[in-house]
């Protein structure tokens, strides 16, 4: 009994309450800015002021988040001189988003990465983006409708034009040091381009009207060489970046029937495969299988005859192929493997792959060729068969 | 006739207090004034002395106290006879009265011979009618016993929705009749007991012979004989002095006023312990499971039955730990509530002047003060606390800024879980032990919990009620004891008495699943 008293006093007496922070002595931040001026890192922080954002509470109008900006030679340091400026702690666990400036991309992001795996207050769940045109604190100063945190915007955004768009991919800390490590893979991250007035953009009039001065958009997928960017995808090859990766939850795709894009399919299942062969030169295979709805038709077609579907599949197959090819002409263009073929054939000769390609795979990757093999199967034509465009007559077309 | 001085009187009344075997003197007068003495005059005390028997007429006084008794029995199957038909009789009385009254004249089923002071007090101060004859030493005790009582009610404390809804009374053969009428078996066994130097209280404890493990009766027998105390008031001073452990805040012995869950208890092995002037018998032994269970649970089809079982062990974590894990989760593991909950908590935690511990600590006291109040209240003011604690603990205390409105939310979750136990007494440990791991979570965060529990189930698998492992069937595992703890299985399935408990005659049922009729 006594023993027992000693262990739980000293349990609580002896450990006291380290590490304890009441929700009212924090402060919660969302995002990471960093860009890169003069060689020191400008870390741009934004922070919550929660009584704006919860539900209940009544709203002034102050802005819902708060963002500071402190210059520091290395990201930590910079972080702990905010405590100068910030009236609390801040607690980085809830980070959202983590974007880049498209100066330090361009120069190489991995003197920060260290800091963002190795702290062990942040957890690897937020998304990486690239400031397109623009510093990371210009992007984060936005002030976004809806969804009042900016940070919270640019999460909720990617994930869903990901989802029902397809150019976009959502890149996290683990995979983006993966593709930067791996010898047989570089990295894509999505970017983040201001389109508008951005002077008027930073201030709460731009939530206030219907139409904003300044809007936040997920552009296209960048392409880094190692942990440098190199260039931009445009967005078909984009499309095509994510069809090769099995990166496709659903998204909408024209073909050219009798004029330009007159029929629509809307893709609901996609389902690819990377394989690569060694037959003198290195072949790598893209399989893919999947199934679209018809979404669209404006032309005179029957869907009565199989025939027709037939060929409506293999053209849109076709299609498809075209976007993917594009997609690996651009990468090869800036000599960046961002589809992991060099880590496929690693898993698939392991042997060649050391002997041979390893030491120079951006060179094999450049001359490696290409096999598609592409099936579509139109499964649902939606609430109407035909299409009325038949029956109504337009003089001038 | 020679009178005693009262130096000499107040000499045997001491000598009667101090040795019980003291007979009665053979003068009746005498008898008279003894009693009397020894009641101090007492004004409830009723004496009538008449005479018995035309022929050789025999001086007699009756007993009793004025309430304890059955009057219209006193007056027709008693007086009547022993006043008016003696005398209509041919016979005498005088050699062998006492036989002869006893097979003649009373007409009442209890008639007992009491030899000395101390049981003739006992009869009569139980309500039985006390006839002396003058010459006799030997008193006659006549089971009159009656008066006023509540009558069988239906239960308060044990609610359900489907059994039975009558409940034990505070009178002790009306509670053993209740099991007689549900159990009848010649096996079901009572045995008295009769405990409290002043208060002479009635404990009967009642067993199923050939279920009950035997060494288990010897131990209670044991445990009862070994209680010295002036009184038993109610079954929990019984609970109290028989306990395996009492610095503990789990309860060893259960105590319930539904003479279906005592019935149901006896046919598992139990005994159950009936305590005269209380509507709580006690059963035992006592295991943790059963608190989490209802007899309802009989009653109802097994699906529904283990849902419930299923939502009172939830009822029995949240009632425990829920103001604990909001504690540690916002004051050390902000990283692990999901962002958009956070925010808002972080919104409402906004201008609280108090730690989330203190914040806790404010409206968990406040809900206990107000339950505790609730009881007590005379129920014209019931009324009145249920608005003002609407106020304490609601709206107004948000809007004061005193507490955040997720406190309010998490109170009122733990009061409500709470209240799911069929048991009231596990309900008060889950609040004490509540308090100790809102101090843990305070100090050691999720760290603290955890120790907390890890000791909790420690103490609790180390608890034993009469040599019975409180945890088990859980620890140790016993697996046909699985069938009636998160689950109730149907009861063709239950086939098995519970394995620690009783040993012999371990079968229960030997139904077969129910099927639909052949076809042919």
């Amino acid at each position: 009994m006594k023993k027992l008293l000693i262990i739980l006093l000293s349990l609580i007496i002896l450990t006291g309450c380290w590490s304890a922070a009441e929700l009212s002595d924090i402060t919660i931040a969302t995002a990471f800015g960093i860009d890169l001026v003069d060689d020191q890192f400008i870390v741009t922080l934004q922070v919550l002021n929660p009584a704006e954002v919860a539900g209940n509470e009544e709203k002034t109008s102050s802005s819902a988040v708060t963002n500071y900006t402190v210059t520091g030679d290395t990201l930590f340091e910079a972080i702990r001189k905010l405590t100068k400026t910030s009236p609390r702690k801040i607690f980085v666990s809830h980070i959202r988003a983590v974007i880049f400036g498209e100066a330090l991309a361009i120069e190489g992001i991995v003197d920060t990465l260290d800091f963002l795996m190795r702290d062990h207050e942040l957890r690897s769940d937020f998304m990486i983006a690239i400031a397109k045109h623009a510093t990371a604190e210009e992007v984060l100063s936005i002030m976004t409708p809806l969804e009042k945190i900016s940070a919270e915007k640019i999460y909720t955004s990617i994930q869903a034009s990901e989802e029902f768009w397809a150019p976009s991919k959502e890149i996290r800390l683990n995979e983006l040091t993966n593709a930067i490590i791996s010898e047989g893979k570089d990295p894509v991250v999505t970017g983040l381009e201001i389109v508008g007035d951005e002077e008027k953009g930073t201030t709460i009039d731009n939530v206030e009207t219907t139409i904003p001065y300044a809007s936040l958009f997920v552009e296209n997928l960048s392409v880094f060489n190692d942990d440098q960017l190199v260039g931009w995808l445009t967005e078909d090859e984009s499309k095509g970046f994510n069809f090769i990766t099995n990166n496709i939850a659903s998204t909408i795709e024209s073909l050219n029937w009798q004029h330009a894009n007159d029929i629509s399919l809307e893709i609901t299942k996609h389902q690819s495969k990377i394989s690569t062969e060694l037959d003198g030169e290195v072949v790598v295979e893209i399989r893919s299988e999947m199934v679209a709805n018809i979404a669209d038709v404006e032309t005179d077609v029957s869907f009565k005859s199989q025939d027709t579907l037939h060929e409506i599949e293999q053209r849109f197959a076709k299609k498809i192929e075209t976007l993917m090819l594009a997609s690996i002409e651009a990468a090869k263009g800036y000599h960046a493997d961002i589809f992991g073929f060099g880590e496929q054939l690693r898993r698939d000769h392991p042997r060649e792959w050391e002997a041979t390609y390893k030491e120079d795979w951006h060179t094999h990757f450049e001359t490696c060729s290409i096999r598609f093999d592409t099936k579509v199967e139109i499964r649902h034509g939606g609430m109407i068969t035909d299409p009325i465009y038949p029956e109504v007559d337009k003089p001038n077309r | 006739m020679r009178r005693r001085t009262k130096k000499q009187k107040q000499f045997i009344i001491e000598n009667i207090s101090a040795d019980h075997h003291v007979a009665l003197s053979p003068d009746l007068d005498e008898n008279i004034e003894m009693i009397k003495e020894m009641l101090g005059h007492s004004t409830d005390l009723i004496i009538r002395t008449f005479v018995i028997g035309a022929r050789d007429p025999i001086r007699a006084a009756i007993f009793y106290i004025d309430g304890l008794i059955n009057e219209a029995s006193v007056q027709h199957d008693l007086l009547h006879e022993l006043v008016v038909e003696s005398r209509e009789a041919e016979q005498t009385f005088k050699p062998n009265c006492l036989d002869t009254i006893k097979k003649h004249l009373v007409s009442i089923g209890v008639v007992n011979e009491t030899h000395t002071i101390a049981e003739l007090f006992y009869a009569l101060l139980s309500g039985d009618s006390i006839v002396i004859l003058d010459g006799q030493s030997v008193a006659l005790a006549i089971g009159t016993r009656g008066g006023a009582d509540r009558g069988i009610e239906s239960v308060t404390s044990q609610e359900v929705v489907r059994g039975p809804k009558e409940a034990f009374t505070e009178r002790i053969n009306t509670n053993i009749s209740l099991i007689r009428r549900r159990i009848k078996d010649p096996n079901l066994w009572m045995k008295s007991y009769c405990i409290g130097e002043k208060t002479q209280t009635d404990v009967t404890i009642g067993y199923l012979n050939g279920v009950v493990n035997d060494k288990l009766v010897e131990e209670l027998d044991e445990r009862l004989k070994r209680i010295e105390i002036d009184a038993i008031l109610e079954s929990g001073y019984i609970e109290e002095l028989i306990q395996d452990k009492t610095y503990t805040p789990f309860p060893t012995v259960y105590n319930t006023e539904r003479p279906d869950a005592i019935a149901g208890g006896l046919l598992e092995g139990k005994i159950a312990i009936f305590v005269d002037g209380t509507p709580f018998v006690l059963l035992i032994p006592c295991l943790f499971e059963h608190f989490l269970q209802s007899s309802e649970d009989y009653y109802q089809r097994t699906d529904i039955a283990t849902l419930l079982r299923l939502l009172r062990m939830l009822a029995f974590v949240l009632a425990l730990l829920t103001p604990s894990f909001y504690i540690a989760l916002t004051i050390f593991h902000q990283e692990m509530i999901p962002t958009t909950l956070l925010i808002s908590l972080a919104a409402q935690r906004e201008g609280i002047p108090f730690p989330a511990f203190i914040e806790a600590l404010i409206m968990e006291v406040t809900f206990e003060l107000l339950r505790e109040a609730g009881i007590r209240l005379p129920s014209a003011v019931g009324s009145a606390i249920s608005i003002v604690g609407a106020l304490v603990l609601g709206q107004a205390a948000v809007e004061a800024g005193m507490v955040s409105a997720m406190m309010v939310i998490i109170v009122s979750l733990t009061a409500i879980s709470s209240f799911i136990f069929p048991a009231y007494n596990l309900a008060i440990t889950v609040r004490m032990l509540r308090f100790g791991f809102m101090m843990l979570a305070a100090s050691l965060g999720l760290y603290g919990i955890f120790t907390g529990l890890i000791l909790l189930v420690l103490h609790m698998s180390s608890l034993r009620s009469f040599g019975i492992p409180y945890l088990s069937p859980l620890a140790p595992f016993n697996l046909t004891g699985q069938k009636d703890i998160f689950v109730r299985a149907p009861l063709w399935k239950e086939m098995r008495r519970p394995h620690l408990i009783s040993q012999k005659n371990i079968t229960r049922s030997k139904s077969k699943p129910p099927k639909p009729p052949k076809e042919d």
